[in-house]
């Protein structure tokens, strides 16, 4: 409710819970400059609405204190703030992640469209599990991978498999941008 | 007069260098005022929002009351003691506005003075000196008899300092749903019979 004038004022100091609320208003601040000179003059001739803001200064210094130890704490408006602070810090391993995952399926997409290729893969790496099983060394399965992997091979059709150039510039900006917010987080 | 309520010589001048004769009057008003001294202190807390000003208000209470006890009405002097408080409060506030500008003036940091001034403003309510023992743990109990969006929007607004706008945007009310919360709340915490033995003690 918004007073207009001292008579408009009077009357909700006439008011018992009127005058309750104006008293925390005014004892917390929320009054504006004029509506808190009005109620100053209402205060020079009536000891009961004195009384009625000591009160409520004692009351919400009660309320303060008995907040101040459930929590134990500081107040969270800067505790507010240094939650967003947190929510930036622990934001760039989840994209780091999100970005890798996109990688990832990227990757098994352009694998999965060259059916040929990959079929060609498949018996290799049969070719390559039987030798295993006959030497039975698990060196050798490494070896025998990194020689289908290997670009200098002719018949490699993974060679051919380059990545994009979207791809890789992607890839660098989300390195670059992970490590400016790994600085960022040492700030803090 | 001594806060302690303890009588002192009869030569404490007033304003026109008289002294108050040791007469009724002067007990009334040391009695009245060590008998009120709580109330003074809380509302100059009140309305200064201020603990160090609050006090040395205080003080100047003291000093004004025993230097006029001549002139005050017995019947009225509660009222009389409370008048004499607003006035001196009333009289650093405009001091302290009148520094504040000169400081303002000469200083060219002037955001550095208006956020001295905002955490003088906001550190008011430190209880010390003011509270009684286990009063904190009477609000306590309270306020924990009240319905959980009471007592949110009351710690919102009194311990953590947000504004009623910030406190419905954080809850997601309208704020006047917001208003009646505290209004409400704060209401039932002065209905609370411990309380109110406490106040009238």
């Amino acid at each position: 409710m918004k007073v207009t004038s001292m008579s408009d004022f009077t009357n909700r100091l006439a008011m018992a819970d009127e005058r309750e609320w104006l008293a925390t208003q005014y004892v917390l601040g929320e009054l504006s400059a004029v509506e808190a000179e009005m109620f100053e003059v209402a205060m020079l001739d009536d000891a009961d609405l004195c009384q009625l803001v000591a009160e409520t200064s004692l009351l919400i210094s009660g309320v303060h204190a008995a907040s101040r130890k459930v929590r134990g704490s500081s107040p969270v408006v800067t505790i507010d703030a240094d939650s967003k602070r947190s929510k930036n810090r622990t934001t760039w391993p989840v994209k780091s992640a999100l970005a890798a995952a996109l990688l990832f399926a990227a990757s098994v997409a352009l694998r999965s469209s060259n059916d040929s290729s990959e079929s060609r893969l498949a018996s290799a790496d049969f070719d390559v599990l039987t030798s295993t099983e006959m030497s039975a060394d698990a060196d050798v399965v490494e070896s025998e991978l990194d020689v289908v992997s290997d670009e200098t091979d002719p018949n490699c059709r993974l060679c051919s498999l380059d990545a994009p150039e979207w791809l890789m510039t992607a890839v660098e900006l989300e390195q670059e941008s992970a490590t400016d917010d790994n600085d960022d987080s040492e700030v803090f | 007069m001594s806060q302690s309520g303890g009588h002192q010589s009869n030569d404490v001048p007033d304003r026109d260098g008289r002294s108050c004769p040791p007469d009724t009057q002067k007990r009334l008003v040391e009695a009245t005022y060590v008998g009120l001294q709580r109330e003074l202190r809380a509302f100059l807390r009140g309305v200064l929002k201020d603990v160090t000003l609050a006090d040395d208000a205080l003080q100047k209470v003291a000093v004004s009351a025993i230097q006029s006890c001549e002139n005050v009405n017995p019947e009225t002097v509660r009222g009389w003691l409370f008048r004499i408080a607003l006035n001196e409060a009333r009289q650093l506030q405009r001091s302290q506005r009148r520094d504040s500008e000169i400081r303002q003036k000469f200083s060219e940091q002037v955001a550095e003075t208006q956020s001295t001034w905002s955490v003088q403003k906001t550190d008011w309510w430190t209880s010390s000196g003011l509270l009684k023992d286990g009063f904190d743990t009477i609000i306590q109990k309270s306020m924990s008899r009240l319905p959980d969006e009471h007592q949110t929007v009351i710690r919102l607004r009194i311990y953590e300092g947000l504004s009623f706008a910030e406190i419905a945007e954080r809850l997601g009310q309208p704020l006047g749903t917001v208003l009646t919360w505290m209004r409400r709340g704060l209401s039932r915490l002065r209905e609370d019979s411990g309380l109110r033995d406490l106040w009238t003690e």
